[in-house]
């Protein structure tokens, strides 16, 4: 006779072996483009907001044309809007056909001191004390980004810091891993898995050379003096670890 | 399992940024819940149609945010959607499609290891064949409370029962899939 825990055992390992297709891809983008046309209440602030917002993301809109969805204009601009933290985008897509493998960030430009480093930029740049003094700090050409670097290797730690404006483009291709989180009280994401990112110039394109596999990642907002500012870190191993770091930034 | 404590937002304060208009927030919604919504839907026998279903329901889920509870867990809410919007196809595509329904159609559930030692996964498709021929009522507990894992209260919700309910039907459904199981 079968005791009645094992079978409720059984059962749910039963439920866990059936193979059954995740969601498409589009899924959320497909609902969003119907909640603009669906009855009263939210949907028609929702569409209201969106309108609303369609001037400041007029040129992010631009910025990421280059990997278009074959949406309409209107859906683009929600699709944009639900994943975008400051200056960095996430965009869904297809997943690929083999796990890509992250590539560390390059190391470019000279090394400066932090010193110099706020020098150069037009942001209060911030330090986490979680991780002490960084052992390289460096300015992207264009002045717009600054770059900090603990350790070497597999477990480097890079933490990215630039004006909240147009200035990265994150694609994502992976359905599942965009985890919404709260950073001191506002919006943020982890992205958990390595994913495609590239960078967005001043002009708004994107610069395929300098595109490339990100390890899992964190991105932040923080007001920086008088500017918002935009953090991404980069090589913290788990979420956890990602936010003790995030909530460290002095 | 999603873990509040290191900062995820929940699932009511995502609803709340939804009602104040933010999409941004309805579509973590959507992309939080919509593989067990498209679960539940293959289980309940939407085959093809599963996506479709799920996406009606989010629309649906949407239309009626400012009904929702938070104390009802948004997650048994939207099955609750997902498992009308099931039985509305139901409806639509006839009886012959009903009976082939409910814990799906067999040929779009496979069994996952194909290493595994035979002797388990063939115990596991009669197990299966088993929860099949439940009677609905029963059948539909079963698929909530174990092969999607539900707690006995979202079952509840899910399925627009009472808790007590639940627990009786839960209790015949063991009693009979234990008779059925020994007797093979």
């Amino acid at each position: 006779m079968t005791d009645v825990g094992d079978l409720e055992e059984e059962l749910r390992a039963l439920g866990r072996t059936l193979i059954i297709d995740p969601p498409a891809d589009d899924l959320a983008e497909r609902v969003l483009a119907r909640l603009q046309t669906a009855r009263p209440g939210p949907a028609k602030r929702a569409w209201r907001w969106l309108v609303r917002s369609r001037r400041r993301l007029l040129a992010m809109i631009i910025a990421a044309l280059i990997i278009g969805l074959g949406l309409t204009p209107p859906v683009r601009a929600a699709v944009l809007e639900w994943l975008r933290i400051g200056g960095v985008v996430i965009k869904t897509g297809p997943p690929p056909a083999v796990s890509p493998i992250p590539e560390p960030p390059p190391t470019s430009g000279p090394t400066l001191t932090l010193d110099e480093a706020r020098r150069r930029v037009d942001f209060t740049l911030g330090v986490p004390t979680e991780l002490g003094a960084p052992d390289h700090v460096t300015v992207s050409n264009d002045r717009r980004v600054v770059s900090m670097q603990w350790g070497s290797g597999p477990s480097r730690i890079q933490l990215d810091q630039f004006d909240g404006q147009l200035s990265w483009v994150y694609i994502k291709r992976y359905w599942e891993d965009v985890t919404p989180i709260t950073v001191n009280g506002r919006e943020a994401v982890w992205l958990g898995k390595p994913h495609p990112i590239s960078y967005v110039d001043r002009n708004g394109q994107e610069r395929a050379e300098q595109a490339r596999i990100s390890g899992p990642s964190l991105v932040w907002q923080r007001t920086g003096g008088s500017t918002e500012v935009t953090l991404r870190l980069e090589g913290a191993p788990d979420l956890e670890r990602g936010l003790a770091i995030a909530a460290s930034v002095r | 399992m999603r873990n509040q404590a290191i900062g995820e937002t929940t699932d009511a304060d995502l609803v709340t940024k939804a009602l104040a208009g933010e999409a941004t927030a309805f579509a973590h919604l959507v992309r939080r819940h919509a593989p067990i919504a498209k679960r539940m839907a293959v289980l309940w026998g939407a085959g093809a149609d599963a996506d479709d279903v799920v996406q009606d329901a989010f629309v649906k889920a949407y239309s009626a945010l400012t009904r929702f509870r938070a104390s009802t867990g948004f997650r048994a809410w939207l099955l609750s959607i997902v498992h009308n919007e099931s039985r509305n196809l139901h409806r639509s595509r006839g009886r012959r499609a009903a009976r082939e329904s409910l814990a799906g159609r067999p040929e779009e559930l496979s069994i996952l290891d194909p290493e595994e030692e035979a002797a388990i996964s063939d115990r596991r498709d009669r197990l299966l064949a088993s929860v099949r021929r439940l009677p609905a009522e029963l059948r539909d507990v079963v698929t909530c409370r174990y092969l999607l894992e539900l707690s006995e209260a979202e079952t509840a919700i899910a399925l627009n029962i009472p808790a007590g309910t639940v627990k009786s039907r839960l209790h015949r459904a063991l009693q009979n899939l234990r008779t059925e199981v020994s007797h093979d």
